[in-house]
């Protein structure tokens, strides 16, 4: 099968992926563990829920903590799924904040941790690492939860858990 | 927002393969370097390789493009001549005017108003100053990432070509499922397109 196919056929993967990061987050204290250790993952000020399906209706939520609102429950029980959301992350003493559309897997508008360094060739190295730590981070976290994703027995008592949060939410 | 300063918005790719030959390279980013739009050719855009800390450099060796050791940073410069379309409209009405009064004619042919507009956007062209953009990119020639700071189709396309013309190298972009088989394998990120929708909808 040719790889675009592969690309627009499991793009969903990542709504999951996002989605299941907001519960881990929210259910937690915003403490998430890790083969890295522990991160500090939030939601910030503005997400997106969409509809997997029918229409692909959408709901843009914006203002402070918006994943713990109402109306973010009534959407996630309503099936819908985040497709992009306002992150920060804290690890090892550092944060990031950044905006990450699950869909594409991509990142944009990263503030990385400030850069103290004694020449411009020295920063620039260093922004790209912080960056690779980021995505080292966001990579740790999905493969963590597509072990789970693609264990059948896991995945039904992990999502059995997700949706007695929303339940209770 | 580009890589050196700000916020950052990459586009994350995979690079296929590793440079073998590092002076090829040097060459060809001096084969394709960014040269000024030359207006005698009426060429409306160009773009090529700068060096990602001057727009106006163009020499490049390992010791200027390399940060690190395996970090190239490079940045692609596409200066274009936008000619605004009801500017031209304008003058070329006026144009047809005076072609028609002095020929005595009531009409004129499509053939000659081509190429009257042609003459034209060329004229324009000339006297207007390029616009500049800068779309940076880091490559880690030791992992095989690469993040691309624009993301425009068209800057995007224009990069993934220029890239390997001159790194003889193409990638994949990031996605759920390139993403997933980095870190599980082929086969297995394969599996993921027989997995059924996960639901947290209430069943109730």
């Amino acid at each position: 099968m040719e790889l675009t196919k592969r690309i627009e056929g499991t793009r969903q993967f990542g709504n999951e992926f996002l989605t299941w990061l907001m519960y881990r987050s929210l259910a937690n204290e915003g403490q998430i563990d890790c083969e890295l250790g522990r991160i500090e993952l939030w939601i910030e000020d503005r997400l997106t829920l969409v509809a997997p399906f029918a229409g692909r209706e959408m709901n843009i939520l914006k203002g402070e903590s918006p994943a713990q609102g109402e109306e973010a429950g009534v959407a996630l029980r309503m099936g819908k799924q985040l497709d992009n959301a306002r992150i920060s992350i804290s690890w090892q003493g550092k944060r990031w904040d950044f905006q990450f559309s699950a869909p594409s897997f991509a990142f944009s508008s990263v503030k990385v941790p400030a850069v103290l360094t004694d020449t411009e060739f020295e920063a620039v190295v260093d922004r790209f690492d912080l960056l690779g730590t980021l995505e080292q981070i966001m990579r740790t976290l999905y493969h963590d939860f597509l072990k789970l994703r693609t264990d059948d027995g896991r995945w039904q008592v992990e999502r059995s858990r997700i949706e007695k949060w929303l339940q209770q939410r | 927002m580009g890589a050196l300063t700000g916020r950052m918005s990459p586009l994350g790719f995979f690079v296929k393969g590793k440079v073998e030959d590092w002076d090829a390279v040097v060459e060809n980013l001096t084969r394709f370097r960014f040269q000024d739009l030359d207006p005698a050719t009426g060429r409306q855009q160009s773009f090529g390789w700068v060096r990602c800390q001057d727009p106006f450099a163009t020499d490049f060796s390992k010791s200027n493009f390399f940060f690190g050791e395996s970090m190239v940073c490079l940045t692609m410069r596409v200066d274009s001549i936008t000619v605004p379309a009801s500017q031209v409209k304008l003058h070329l009405g006026r144009r047809v005017k005076a072609a028609m009064q002095e020929s005595g004619k009531e009409t004129i042919s499509k053939d000659e108003v081509a190429r009257m507009r042609e003459d034209l956007v060329a004229e324009m062209s000339r006297k207007m100053l390029p616009s500049i953009k800068l779309f940076d990119m880091g490559y880690n020639a030791a992992t095989g990432r690469l993040w691309f700071f624009g993301r425009s189709k068209s800057a995007v396309q224009t990069f993934l070509d220029l890239f390997h013309e001159t790194f003889g190298l193409s990638m994949v972009p990031d996605s759920p499922y390139t993403v997933a088989r980095e870190l599980l394998g082929e086969e297995a990120a394969d599996g993921l397109m027989d997995l059924p929708p996960a639901s947290f909808a209430s069943e109730a």
